[in-house]
């Protein structure tokens, strides 16, 4: 019987149910999955509460649909995998609940998964990337990442908000639509600019912050000087969004850049929401040519939350040995990525 | 299937007042939604294990040493209320009822809300400086669903360093008991929403995998043993 680990996936604004199956090829991204079930948002951007009581209104259908389209019964699931932090404490609460529910009514073990590390082990099993220096951008997460004796440490991170943060914030100010995502928008607005606007650049050692460049653009709205910019031609929305772009990305790639030589790696990975961005995985394949390194990248299905990466953590985590007693499966919305102990991996 | 709850009477450290709900029971595919078993391939699958019929059904599996009622009087429900005070019932209402108890020497006079459950509810105003006490109990088909939805929400949320809000919860039979202790309204109002929100999704689930206890799960939890243990 191949073994499967269903896993609940929501960190933040999504829900998705996932599975995982022995042979890599058959890990599935069912219609449960994240990106199908996500509260919608318009110009407020996710709330706590609003995203708690859309999860909890979707998960159950959510775990039927999975389980029905997998054609699968609770006797072929090895064990339940729920995100058990970083993000909203609300909606990491509201399906930690069905998590532990569903564990006892099966009678299965549960895993508490770290989602950064769901993203990680993601990325390495669909790319089949080794020991990479990983960039994981999202909204609710910027960090470079690599793994060193049984930890993935952080090297460097944001001092302030997430580079997809910045992003939709941007985005906000400018007015730029949030569909299908702020993000998404701002990099096909980017691809027509032609005009690099000079936007705070910073970098403090391995670290990089992002609220300079918020406070940059808010301000000069409320002076009118990106108004007067605009309304005088000296430069298009087009032009802020690349500027943007090019500004982050490059802060991006050059903390990724500090840690690989550290580290003395070859290998690259981008994962996270953000990581979809084609000029970011652009840049840091230029970066690791220069480097003779490679670079490793997945698409939008597995760069996004989903529900399959937290089952392919979770499974590597049950293959190890790890169990979470159901006195220990709350959440930790404060959830370090180098808290947990890697020892699935050598 | 009806969500019943009632408010103990306190006693004199902490009066409240008694209130009961009720309402006409519902067959367990009168739920609709998330909560129907007959729109889950889930519930084939354990009539293929246990047969199609009830816990209390010649012949089907049962609860052995919990008392259970047959399918459709009780059970768990979907509690939509929000701080504590019911609203009217109706036909196949599910609305879990509690209020709070406050300190005060005396009981205040109960408010009576018409409908066919016949609830009744009062609060009473205490002195602003005296702890805020709220109380529920919910009861289960039997002693394991009833453990099984205490496990799940006693994750020591409430337990915060500045111990604002206290909350114990405890097993008696197949009732769920909870108690609240707060500094204000403000938090006792938001403890219990959120828990009842979370325990309507537990319900709900329950409701949705095991519409019949299957017996083979009564004999491995009575080892207490963890998920999956296969000790």
């Amino acid at each position: 019987m191949p073994a499967l680990c269903e896993r609940e996936e929501q960190p933040v604004e999504k829900a998705g149910l996932g599975r995982r199956r022995e042979a890599p090829e058959r890990i599935g991204v069912s219609g449960a999955d994240a990106g199908s079930a996500s509260p919608a948002v318009r110009r407020t951007g996710f709330l706590p509460g609003d995203t708690a009581r859309h999860h909890r209104a979707v998960v159950l259908d959510l775990l039927q649909e999975a389980l029905t389209e997998a054609g699968l019964t609770s006797q072929d699931i090895d064990c339940i995998a729920y995100t058990k932090g970083p993000g909203m404490g609300a909606p990491l609460v509201s399906v930690a609940v069905v998590a532990r529910t569903v564990a006892q009514l099966w009678n299965k073990p549960l895993l508490g998964v770290n989602h950064c590390i769901g993203h990680i082990e993601m990325g390495r099993l669909i790319t089949g990337a080794t020991s990479p220096t990983v960039l994981y951008v999202s909204g609710g997460n910027t960090q470079v990442i690599a793994y060193s004796e049984h930890r993935y440490r952080i090297f460097g991170e944001t001092i302030d908000i997430a580079v997809g943060n910045c992003l939709d914030r941007f985005a906000r100010v400018l007015k730029i639509s949030n569909d299908p995502s702020p993000g998404y928008n701002i990099e096909q607005m980017a691809k027509r600019g032609k005009k690099l606007v000079e936007l705070p650049y910073t970098v403090k050692g391995m670290d990089v912050s992002f609220s300079g460049i918020l406070s940059f653009i808010e301000v000069s709205v409320e002076e009118d000087v990106a108004q007067r910019m605009l309304a005088t031609g000296e430069c298009t929305p087009e032009d802020l969004c690349f500027s943007l772009q090019e500004t982050v990305f490059a802060m991006l790639v050059e903390i990724t850049e500090r840690a690989m030589a550290h580290c003395g790696s070859q290998e690259a990975l981008v994962v996270g929401g953000v990581g979809c961005n084609m000029r970011l995985q652009e840049m840091m394949e230029t970066m690791c040519q220069e480097r003779g390194a490679r670079l490793f990248a997945t698409d939008e299905r597995f760069c996004i939350d989903n529900g399959a990466m937290i089952a392919q953590a979770g499974w590597e985590m049950f293959r190890a040995g790890h169990r979470t007693p159901l006195s220990e499966s709350g959440v930790t919305q404060r959830y370090r990525t180098d808290e947990v102990e890697v020892t699935w991996r050598d | 299937m009806d969500c019943e709850a009632a408010v103990q009477a306190a006693g004199e450290e902490d009066a409240g007042c008694t209130a009961s709900a009720g309402g006409p029971a519902g067959r367990p595919g009168d739920q609709g939604g998330t909560g129907d078993p007959t729109s889950h391939g889930l519930l084939s699958d354990l009539e293929g294990q246990y047969g199609p019929r009830g816990p209390t059904s010649p012949g089907g599996p049962d609860t052995q040493s919990d008392p259970c009622s047959p399918p459709g009087q009780c059970g768990p429900g979907a509690p939509d209320n929000q701080g504590g005070l019911a609203s009217p019932g109706g036909p196949g209402d599910e609305e879990t009822m509690g209020a709070a108890a406050i300190d005060a020497p005396t009981v205040a006079r109960a408010l009576r809300v018409p409908g066919p459950g016949g609830y009744a509810i009062s609060m009473t105003a205490g002195p602003e400086n005296q702890k805020k006490i709220f109380k529920l109990t919910v009861p289960f088909r039997c002693s394991l669903e009833a453990e099984m939805a205490r496990i799940t929400m006693d994750d020591g949320e409430e337990q915060n360093p500045q111990q604002t809000v206290q909350r114990e919860i405890k097993i008696k039979g197949t009732v769920l008991s909870v108690k609240w202790i707060a500094d204000d309204f403000d938090l006792l109002r938001v403890s219990v929403g959120s828990f009842l929100e979370k325990l309507s999704v537990v319900m709900q689930n329950i409701q949705c995998i095991w519409p019949f206890i299957p017996r083979r799960v009564n004999r491995a939890r009575r080892a207490g043993a963890e998920p999956g243990d296969p000790n």
